[in-house]
């Protein structure tokens, strides 16, 4: 299994590597971008398959599966906004940040740990993959936001407002189903659905910001820099609770 | 949120409140404030002391601020701004659902983030009430068919049976209790089992298993001229000549505490007015067997450990109203995405959809 993750891992991230050295080709040919990083996708979640079958249960813990989980999301987005949206050109940015996330999980074990009888729970699996999900829709939001900011078009039919509005919608639904399943887990495993545990109060300021967030990205004051912005700053918050406390705190969700 | 403004907002300075309120803008800067007291406050804390947490977890929020926030000033003036910040933006929650009832119930498509706002409400009075009303007794240690009285919930717990999962290597996977929750009167209330993710609930109460450890039950010394004595962990044993001898503290197989290793125990000879007058540490190793309690030599002939379960028990009278906020915040999400869904196509025509409604 290691030798197989390993080798899975480096197809992945040469597979994105050419995705994003292709760029240029982006203006003309979306179709080789796209169809690299939708190899390198297929790849991965091929992986996360197979570590998944393996383990029985779902591998989203430590650095190099929670990161690679997280990149599973961010690439798929963005191959579907690529292709809905005819937002290719976002597929650069969305590498090169994928590609520093891989490098990074790259540094974390590989092997497959036992799970640890606290994650034995259906709540477990609804917690993390809502909660990547909408990390993934917040990351691929902030590119869009940052694409905005920079003036550069992501899509060829100007519907980079809308991909903002559905990463900031449905991302923060997304989120509050993290939230309420990881409540309700903790009501379960400690006897209390608040905690004053640094990794719980920092996922409920990220879902405070969002819900601020969510109030204003229609409103006519607060378009354009505002908003790119706050969305920009959003995924700093998203990076800083999820890699952050994970790799520099003692936390509940430790990634050391 | 909604933000629109009444034909008379701009005559009535009540309507002008009522807008700022009502105001998206005003719930972001709280909202804003508030993200940045909990971030910095956190991390303060967390400095400060990394287990910050658990002092804090250890009481109901209110009974934390009221008895022991005093003593952290000024470490604790985040929290006291977290809870000013929190109402506050709780307020604005309650005036914009108001405001969307009055103004635009007719709307069912908003009914979703209507939904969303009500369940936050709910989610927020049922932990006013827990935290202010709620009960916390932890670190209850218990022995298979022994019980306790939890005075504070007026309640006896009682520990039917102890099973304890193990892996290959020993380490405890999990600690599985039969428990019975009874009335003083010993009238059962409920029972069952519980063990990591499934406590047993009973109505607002929750009794959850928070670990397991090897306890002495029964420690055997030989004291000086009067034979073998047997200390009952945690009773005081008699002495011939009316002092006592009790078990303090015990040190599992490799547990260190200072220059002392497990196993062993740690024994006080008390006079018999209960004044504490020797302890010492009596092991199993040649040296450590044997000690001597002022004028009494004692030796340790044995003890007899077993598995213990150690439970908290939580009540918290909010919690009914949380669970069914979180299930309407929840529906209210579901029906906000269908919503969403189903919006038309651009943005443009949305974001008018949302400022014209």
């Amino acid at each position: 299994m290691h030798q197989y993750t390993l080798y899975s891992h480096y197809v992945t991230i040469a597979l994105y590597a050419a995705a994003l050295l292709s760029t240029p080709l982006v203006q003309r040919r979306a179709l080789i971008p796209i169809s690299l990083a939708f190899t390198g996708f297929a790849v991965q979640l091929a992986l996360l398959i197979v570590r998944w079958v393996s383990a029985g249960f779902l591998p989203v813990t430590g650095l190099f599966s929670t990161l690679h989980f997280l990149t599973i999301f961010a690439v798929g987005i963005t191959l579907y906004f690529a292709i809905r949206y005819k937002a290719a050109r976002l597929l650069p940015a969305t590498m090169l940040v994928t590609l520093l996330a891989l490098w990074k999980a790259g540094q974390g074990d590989m092997n497959l740990a036992p799970l640890t009888p606290a994650l034995d729970t259906p709540l477990f699996f609804l917690h993390v993959s809502t909660s990547f999900a909408a990390y993934g829709l917040f990351e691929v939001g902030a590119i869009v936001a940052l694409y905005r900011l920079a003036g550069l078009p992501a899509s060829t039919n100007g519907m980079e407002r809308r991909m903002l509005d559905e990463c900031i919608y449905i991302g923060y639904i997304l989120f509050s189903w993290c939230m309420i399943a990881g409540s309700l887990w903790a009501y379960l495993a400690w006897g209390s659905y608040w905690t004053w545990r640094i990794k719980g109060l920092w996922s409920t300021l990220l879902w405070f910001y969002y819900s601020g967030l969510i109030h204003v990205r229609n409103r006519p004051r607060w378009q354009n820099t505002p908003i790119n912005l706050l969305t920009i700053a959003g995924f700093g918050l998203v990076l800083f609770t999820f890699l952050g406390l994970g790799l520099l705190f003692e936390t509940s969700h430790p990634l050391k | 949120m909604n933000g629109i403004t009444m034909k008379t907002s701009k005559t009535n300075p009540f309507s002008r409140i009522w807008d700022l309120f009502v105001s998206p803008s005003a719930f972001v800067i709280l909202a804003i404030l508030w993200c940045l007291d909990l971030g910095l406050g956190s991390i303060l804390a967390y400095k400060r002391d990394p287990q910050f947490w658990m002092k804090m977890d250890s009481l109901p929020f209110s009974q934390w601020l009221d008895r022991m926030a005093p003593a952290e000033w000024p470490g604790s003036l985040w929290v006291y701004i977290l809870v000013g910040l929190t109402w506050l933006m709780v307020a604005s929650l309650l005036f914009c659902t108001i405001n969307w009832f009055l103004r635009r119930r007719k709307k069912a498509r908003g009914m979703g983030e209507f939904l969303v706002h009500l369940g936050f409400l709910l989610v927020f009075t049922g932990f006013v009430m827990g935290s202010g009303w709620g009960s916390r007794v932890q670190n209850i240690a218990l022995f298979p068919g022994e019980s306790t009285r939890i005075e504070e919930l007026g309640l006896a717990l009682t520990l039917d049976e102890l099973k304890i999962d193990r892996d290959a290597a020993g380490n405890v996977l999990d600690t599985v209790s039969m428990v019975t929750l009874a009335d003083f009167e010993g009238n059962k209330l409920d029972g069952g089992e519980a063990k990591l993710n499934n406590p047993l609930i009973h109505g607002s109460t929750v009794v959850y298993p928070n670990s397991s450890r090897q306890a002495p039950r029964d420690v055997l010394v030989d004291v000086e001229g009067q034979g073998v004595v047997k200390i009952s962990y945690p009773e005081k044993s008699d002495l011939k000549d009316g002092r006592t001898l009790e078990v303090i503290n015990f040190l599992y197989p490799g547990q260190r505490m200072g220059k002392w290793n497990g196993p062993g125990v740690f024994l006080t000879l008390s006079s018999a007015k209960g004044q504490s007058l020797f302890t010492s540490y009596l092991g199993f190793s040649k040296e450590l067997r044997t000690a001597t309690f002022g004028n009494l030599k004692m030796t340790l002939m044995g003890v007899d450990a077993g598995d213990q379960a150690i439970f908290n028990v939580h009540r918290d009278p909010g919690v009914q109203l949380v669970l069914y906020g979180a299930l309407i915040l929840t529906l209210g999400t579901f029906w906000a995405l269908i919503g969403y869904l189903m919006r038309p196509a651009t943005v443009a025509a949305a974001i008018k959809d949302d400022n014209d409604s």
